[in-house]
């Protein structure tokens, strides 16, 4: 499962849920802010270090990053062609469509290759979090930060559910192939409406009636006598590393804040200029 | 009034401190991510000191066996294990009384032993009043101190059990399952007047010898019937598997090496605990899934050279829970789905669903949406919706889980006629009753394998092997193999067959 938690006691599993959510905000901020595919590779290459660090198993991860090749590389083709930044006399290999519109230039690849390095910190970064990360520890963090209580549980809940209804629906289908039903058309758009049409009723008014039994359960079980002041088993408290390591994030945050607008670092010029270098 | 209070006047938060509930779906009442989560749940929501609850929640999961699996998601557990999960839950509560609502009636023989085990050693230990809605009597009934029996909303039993099992032959006409020996003892009553009712299979050992004329016995043959398995090996197998292997994308290996050949007319039982193959056994069947080594062939034909939905009109599989079959918005919609899928011509379509529908007494509803129908009555529409596609094969997987014994019991008449009128008949399930009474033959699955194949009776008359795989005969085979010794069958499936046999070797006193 995607989201699943996968136990361990690193320093980075022990971090306290805040000190994690504001990493996430640091990197994320990293992340936008650069544009060198040479920063960028090194901050993503730090978020890697972590997960060596913390003993992820590295074949989810890869199966995850081969999942998204295709986006990448559709992503990766746009913004060499379109990068969303004015290049100021950039070096043109060829065009696509002779003789002049939709241009490969190295300036374009240089922005791309950033692009798609900033494009995969972001997702691979919620992805550690949350393998490091207990979802109820998550959820009572964004609970501390004003979250209702009510919608802590909602995510939980939902989270937790997402197996089952992924059994629920692989037997719906199995269900009406039982009866001649066909799903495995090779046409995508053949194969959408048969989903579509077929799948949707079932699977909403299943899950209408679960959320109803759900609902019943967490009701039994005194969920609403008052929300608000019920207690946790495992509350969350900052611990001396949660000061130290929150000291260091809030510095990188202001670096990552300022480094491109202020010092004119990490912007898409440097590799670009490097390459120009050598090439000269 | 609970405890003094209104109910009208109190919410359910309210209450739920004071009455603790255990639901009969497992997967409708987990709602935290870990079990651990799970256990402290009700008790964090009433505010409890969290040291305490630590203190609560470590002493329920050791009591409910189930501490090793505290950082798992409460879903991923088998469904014995989720059942104490929530019942975990539901004590950390500490209620003053507990409610539990068929808490066995979704688990395999191994899951609802061990609910019934915990819910025991639970009753002993806190001696708090437990009241517990169950279909399950025979092992249920001598464990409670009273019993309410209620039809159509009233009342029409309140007393001991002594006093329901005196009135067996009442319970059953309500449609409830009281015990084979306490049937037994009440059939027997019209030939000994004098006879106690029976409550316990232990009662029913120490009592039955003293009417037993001993010599009588000794000299009848050992084994009821020799009868052999009622297909002939001229007969061309309908489904035949060959070394068939199936191993999920994970890597689980569900089936080994399976070779079974299942004749026409056959009405076969396929037994054994969850995740012992069944299911995906007969997966196979229909094309669902395909062998990741080896060949399953369905009347000759090669599924791997079939689309499922070529074989549908061979083979019809109803599914466990109806309602993930239905999805039309119409009965008459859902009659019509599957031949519509296999574009038979309007005017048979058209006939079959009438004649269907008439059989089930479904007409009245044809327009009605299926999910707004009765739980019976959606069964019975998921049956007919997989019969207008007139497959020669029928699967049913678990035809009676959730119903009670009277709806279950017809439903398996309507296939016992099917099979009768020359259709072959594959069940699925876990009660051993029932694949007793109506099967001719039975397949034992263990771990993925074919632990035992042979006529029911054979399979049953060896209890010492079949309990390898945690599964027991019905109680009144039990008892008749429990007295061997003095020389009653071991293969008695029956409560009527028990009966005229024990009528035959009975000590006539008056003589």
């Amino acid at each position: 499962m995607a989201f699943e938690y996968v136990p361990g006691n690193t320093f980075f599993h022990r971090l306290d849920p805040r000190v994690k959510i504001a990493l996430i905000a640091a990197f994320i901020v990293m992340a936008v802010s650069f544009s060198d595919p040479i920063w960028l590779g090194c901050v993503y290459f730090s978020l890697l270090m972590i997960i060596r660090y913390c003993k992820l198993p590295w074949d989810r991860v890869k199966g995850f990053l081969k999942g998204i090749t295709l986006v990448v590389a559709v992503y990766m083709l746009f913004n060499t062609i379109y990068p969303p930044v004015t290049l100021s006399d950039p070096l043109i290999f060829f065009y696509l469509i002779p003789p002049s519109s939709l241009p490969i230039s190295l300036d374009g690849i240089v922005w791309a290759i950033g692009a798609v390095v900033r494009f995969l910190i972001i997702l691979t970064l919620l992805r550690v979090m949350l393998m490091i990360t207990p979802m109820k520890q998550m959820i009572l963090a964004l609970v501390k930060f004003g979250l209702p209580p009510e919608f802590g549980l909602a995510l939980t809940t939902g989270f937790g559910y997402l197996p089952v209804l992924a059994d629920e629906n692989q037997k719906i289908m199995e269900a009406q192939q039982a009866r001649g039903f066909r799903y495995g058309y090779r046409n995508p758009i053949k194969k959408f409406k048969a989903l579509f049409t077929q799948l949707l009723i079932p699977a909403i008014s299943n899950s209408m009636r679960r959320t109803q039994d759900i609902a019943i359960a967490i009701e039994s079980k005194g969920f609403s006598y008052d929300p608000r002041s019920r207690t946790y088993m495992h509350s969350i408290k900052f611990q001396k590393t949660d000061y130290v390591t929150l000291a260091v994030t809030v510095f990188i945050l202001v670096f990552a804040v300022l480094a491109r607008p202020i010092f004119g670092w990490a912007n898409y010029t440097f590799t670009l200029s490097l390459i120009k270098n050598l090439m000269l | 009034m609970i405890r003094g209070y209104n109910t009208r006047e109190y919410g359910i938060s309210y209450f739920s401190r004071l009455v603790g509930l255990l639901f009969q779906d497992p997967d409708s009442q987990l709602v935290c991510p870990t079990v651990e989560d799970e256990v402290a749940f009700g008790a964090e929501n009433y505010a409890v000191p969290p040291e305490e609850i630590k203190r609560r929640v470590d002493e329920n999961l050791k009591l409910m066996r189930i501490k090793r699996y505290r950082e798992r998601n409460p879903h991923r557990l088998s469904g014995g294990e989720k059942q104490a999960c929530a019942l975990a839950a539901v004590i950390t509560m500490l209620p003053k009384i507990f409610v539990l609502d068929e808490p066995t009636s979704n688990l395999d023989p191994i899951g609802s032993h061990m609910v019934l085990d915990l819910i025991t050693s639970l009753a002993k230990r806190e001696r708090r009043t437990l009241v517990i809605v169950e279909h399950k009597l025979a092992e249920l009934l001598p464990l409670v101190d009273r019993v309410i029996v209620m039809n159509e909303g009233k009342i029409i039993l309140n007393g001991t059990p002594q006093d329901f099992i005196e009135n067996a032959d009442k319970m059953a006409e309500i449609g409830l399952k009281p015990p084979q020996v306490s049937l037994l003892a009440d059939k027997l009553k019209k030939y000994i007047p004098s006879i106690p009712p029976l409550l316990t299979l232990e009662e029913a050992i120490k009592f039955l010898p003293q009417i037993l004329d001993r010599t009588k016995v000794k000299n009848s043959f050992n084994s009821l019937h020799q009868e052999k398995r009622e297909f002939k090996s001229s007969n061309r197998p309908v489904i035949e598997t060959q070394d068939l292997w199936h191993v999920y994308p994970g890597g689980t290996t569900a089936l080994k090496s399976m070779n079974l050949k299942i004749y026409s007319g056959e009405y076969v039982a396929i037994v054994g605990q969850n995740g012992s193959g069944k299911t995906t056994l007969v997966k196979h069947f229909n094309g669902l899934l395909k062998p990741t080594k080896g060949r399953v062939y369905v009347y000759g034909e090669d599924t791997f050279k079939k689309r499922i939905d070529e074989l549908s009109t061979i083979v019809g599989y109803c599914f466990q829970n109806p309602d993930f079959q239905l999805c039309c918005r119409t009965v008459e919609k859902e009659l019509r789905f599957g031949p519509e899928n296999v574009k038979l011509p309007e005017k048979e379509i058209e006939k079959r669903v009438k004649d269907v529908a008439e059989i089930f007494g479904l007409k009245e509803y044809f327009n009605e949406n299926p999910f707004s129908l009765s739980k019976g009555q959606r069964q019975k529409l998921a049956v007919a919706s997989i019969l207008t596609m007139e497959p020669k094969i029928l699967i049913v997987d678990e035809p009676t889980t959730g119903q009670d014994y009277k709806t279950g019991k017809n439903m398996m008449e309507f296939y016992k006629r099917l099979n009768e009128r020359g259709r072959t008949v594959i069940i699925i399930t876990h009660d051993m009753n029932l694949a007793a009474e109506y099967a001719k033959r039975t397949i034992v699955l263990k771990d993925g394998e074919v632990f035992m194949d042979g006529s029911t009776r054979e399979v049953y008359s060896q209890a010492k092997k079949l309990e390898e795989t945690y599964l027991k005969p019905p109680q009144i085979t039990e008892l008749f193999q429990a007295l061997s010794d003095y020389g009653l069958p071991p293969d008695v499936l029956t409560v009527d067959e028990a009966t005229n046999y024990v009528v035959e070797h009975i000590i006539h006193r008056g003589e």
